[in-house]
């Protein structure tokens, strides 16, 4: 058993970067696993800027505001509580992303420079050109580059998330996880964990079949259902960004992604860490147990390498993107149609090195298998007729709602 | 009928000959792809099409070709390539305006992992030595705000939009077996650093390092890595402000 507690932290977008961060600050030991470097993961694509009620244009701007227009434009579905400290937390944000190095853009007087955004009823959109998200993140990268010079955060660049390994009383106690480039499949044991893997959760599927209860799927915003402090309905996993429904509600106010991402991840991180300290006390688990999870795992690749179909991954991956953009319809019957042809598609690649291909077909059963939550949170929604947020669980027959 | 308004897709047939490679210690060989190629089509795209089809121009069933991608928007750095003899990100490449047969191969100056996935962690590595981040207080209440001219942001920006694709050092001839030198983006990092009014109180050391082997000496002014740069940084410019940074070091130091 480590010395000191540890977490893992899964994926290093802005919300992955932030939550190791904070964890550092924490001082527990932080493993910090990503599928690519830090810097070319998809929030360097985001070019909406950074929402702040720094009011330097002198509007009479403030957090509160900022939360009230962020609670309205997500339809009020968005938790309150929550959405208040993103909003307050923000300026001390963007003034620690400059201290940081990232060149906002500036007014006439050297300050950050802050625009309207469509939505916002006051100006308070920080931008770095068209391009603040790929500021923040390669900020970010540099960060947690420096922090691993000094042995703070130790990163494991090329392994993919698989699942997490579920103790007794299925609380959280590791992850298996796959080297991108020998396929050698692994566990690693850590007393708590932030999922940071980004929008549609397709990389938190592993999650959301171990218990992890799914928000709103049926929302571009909706994701791994979390509390208040970012823990997800498994004990002493917790979840972060685009991975985890939380600060917007129906749709994201423009400019409040990036936020809601680095305070999110701050507040997982640190959460998380403390959680580590608190539960790194209570004993090891079986060996038994992540030895069964290495095992389940290692059995679904040979499962994906055995396959002698003639189904190809791609035909059907363009079949599904084409259902669920409405042509035809998405229903129940065609998602379980397509699983199965998935499930008989043998892989075009069936080397153990750099292999492209098992991680698409994976990505893809997830995806449909999260298209499966969207048609039953989209059910409920319809049966309930309000708006509330609809919570989603996994079962062998597919997705389930819970309430 | 309105035929103003009927758009007609012109799908041409486009020879791919693409290098690729099984693993690091194999030879590499040459295997050509017929693609259809509508209006628009990225070479990214492309690449990612062979899956549907994944049968190479004798009619052979193959694997598809193994490429690294991530925003397919030209923001991540992560799609360089060769494409006929040019460094360039494949995602913002348009096949229908290539001369065929199109030539796609892994960047020449890493090493190759497969087919066109290069390893670029010594990149990581040399950043790490002449252009490494700094401490950073965490996020606090009542923070003072930081002062920068709009001028000086305006002419720092462009530095910072530096995505690590490697296309400088691709082209760069004096990144080669014979020298230290990784390239002119370790030299973008630098600018902004120099500048910031934070990671400015680590000058000194910064250009210290910067005139070791590997770094600012050893750049011969070919003036090619701004040229293929995708993000039309002005790296000539700022190596040399960094060139004079580095001589105002060197006088400072004897003169003390």
């Amino acid at each position: 058993m480590d010395k000191k507690p540890k977490i893992i932290i899964v994926g290093a977008g802005i919300s992955g970067c932030m939550a190791a961060l904070a964890a550092v600050s924490k001082d527990v030991n932080v493993s910090l696993f990503t599928i690519m470097p830090p810097c070319r993961s998809p929030s360097s694509a985001i070019q909406s800027g950074f929402n702040a009620a720094l009011d330097t244009a002198g509007e009479n701007d403030s957090p509160e505001i900022h939360a009230a227009d962020t609670m309205a434009h997500g339809g009020g579905l968005a938790d309150p509580r929550a959405v208040e400290r993103m909003c307050r937390n923000a300026p001390a944000l963007a003034g620690f992303f400059d201290r940081m190095g990232v060149l906002f853009d500036r007014s006439t007087d050297g300050l950050m420079a802050l625009s309207k955004s469509p939505g916002s009823t006051h100006s308070r959109t920080a931008r770095a050109g068209d391009a603040t998200g790929h500021a923040i993140l390669s900020a970010l990268d540099g960060q947690v580059r420096w922090l691993a010079l000094k042995e703070k955060i130790r990163p494991f660049e090329g392994w993919e998330f698989l699942s997490p390994v579920c103790g007794n009383g299925g609380l959280y106690c590791g992850i298996v996880a796959r080297n991108l480039r020998n396929s050698e499949i692994k566990t690693f044991a850590s007393d708590a964990a932030v999922i940071c893997t980004g929008n549609m959760s397709r990389h938190a599927h592993g999650a959301f079949v171990h218990g992890a209860l799914l928000a709103n799927p049926d929302f571009p915003a909706g994701g791994l259902w979390i509390d208040g402090n970012h823990a997800t309905s498994i004990g002493g996993l917790f979840a972060a960004g685009d991975a985890a429904c939380q600060y917007h509600g129906r749709t994201a106010l423009q400019g409040n992604e990036i936020p809601a991402k680095a305070h999110g991840g701050r507040i997982a991180g640190s959460v998380a860490a403390v959680a580590a300290i608190d539960r790194h006390h209570r004993g090891s688990v079986p060996q038994a147990i992540f030895d069964a999870a290495k095992a389940r795992e290692e059995d679904a690749l040979a499962k994906i390498f055995a396959a002698t179909g003639d189904e190809n991954a791609h035909i059907i991956g363009r079949e599904f993107s084409a259902l669920m953009a409405g042509i035809p319809s998405a229903t129940e019957d065609k998602l379980v149609e397509l699983e199965e042809r998935l499930s008989n598609a043998r892989s075009l690649d069936t080397s153990q090195w750099e292999n492209a291909e098992v991680p698409f077909m994976r990505a893809l059963k997830f995806k449909i298998a999260l298209a499966r939550a969207h048609l039953a949170s989209k059910d409920k929604r319809r049966e309930k007729n309000e708006l509330r947020t609809i919570k989603i669980k996994w079962t062998s027959g597919g997705a389930e709602s819970t309430s | 009928m309105d035929i103003g308004r009927c758009r007609i897709n012109v799908m041409t047939s486009v020879l791919l000959k693409i290098k690729r490679q099984d693993d690091p210690g194999d030879l590499p060989y040459w295997e050509d792809f017929e693609i259809e190629a509508r209006e628009g089509l990225t070479v990214a795209a492309a690449l990612a099409s062979i899956g549907e089809n994944p049968v190479n121009a004798n009619g052979n069933p193959t694997v598809p070709v193994v490429f690294e991608s991530s925003c397919l928007n030209g923001m991540c750095g992560a799609c360089s390539m060769v494409i006929n003899g040019k460094i360039r990100l494949a995602c913002k490449t348009l096949v229908n305006e290539l001369d065929e047969p199109v030539k796609i191969e892994p960047m020449g100056k890493f090493s190759v992992l497969r087919d066109l996935k290069v390893d670029r962690g010594k990149m990581f590595d040399a950043i790490a030595r002449f252009s490494p981040s700094f401490d950073c207080a965490p996020p606090h209440d009542n923070d003072p705000p930081l002062r920068i001219s709009p001028e000086r942001q305006r002419r720092l920006s462009v530095f910072s939009t530096c995505v690590m694709c490697g296309a400088c050092a691709e082209a760069c001839p004096q990144v080669n077996p014979r020298t230290d030198f990784s390239g002119a983006f370790i030299f973008a990092r630098t600018v902004t650093l120099n500048e910031h009014p934070i990671s400015s109180f680590n000058n000194d050391e910064r250009l210290s390092v910067l005139k070791e082997r590997g770094g600012i000496a050893d750049c011969a002014g070919a003036k090619v890595c701004e040229s293929v740069c995708p993000m039309g940084i002005p790296l000539s410019e700022g190596i040399s402000a960094l060139q004079k940074s580095a001589t105002a070091h060197s006088v400072r130091k004897l003169t003390r």
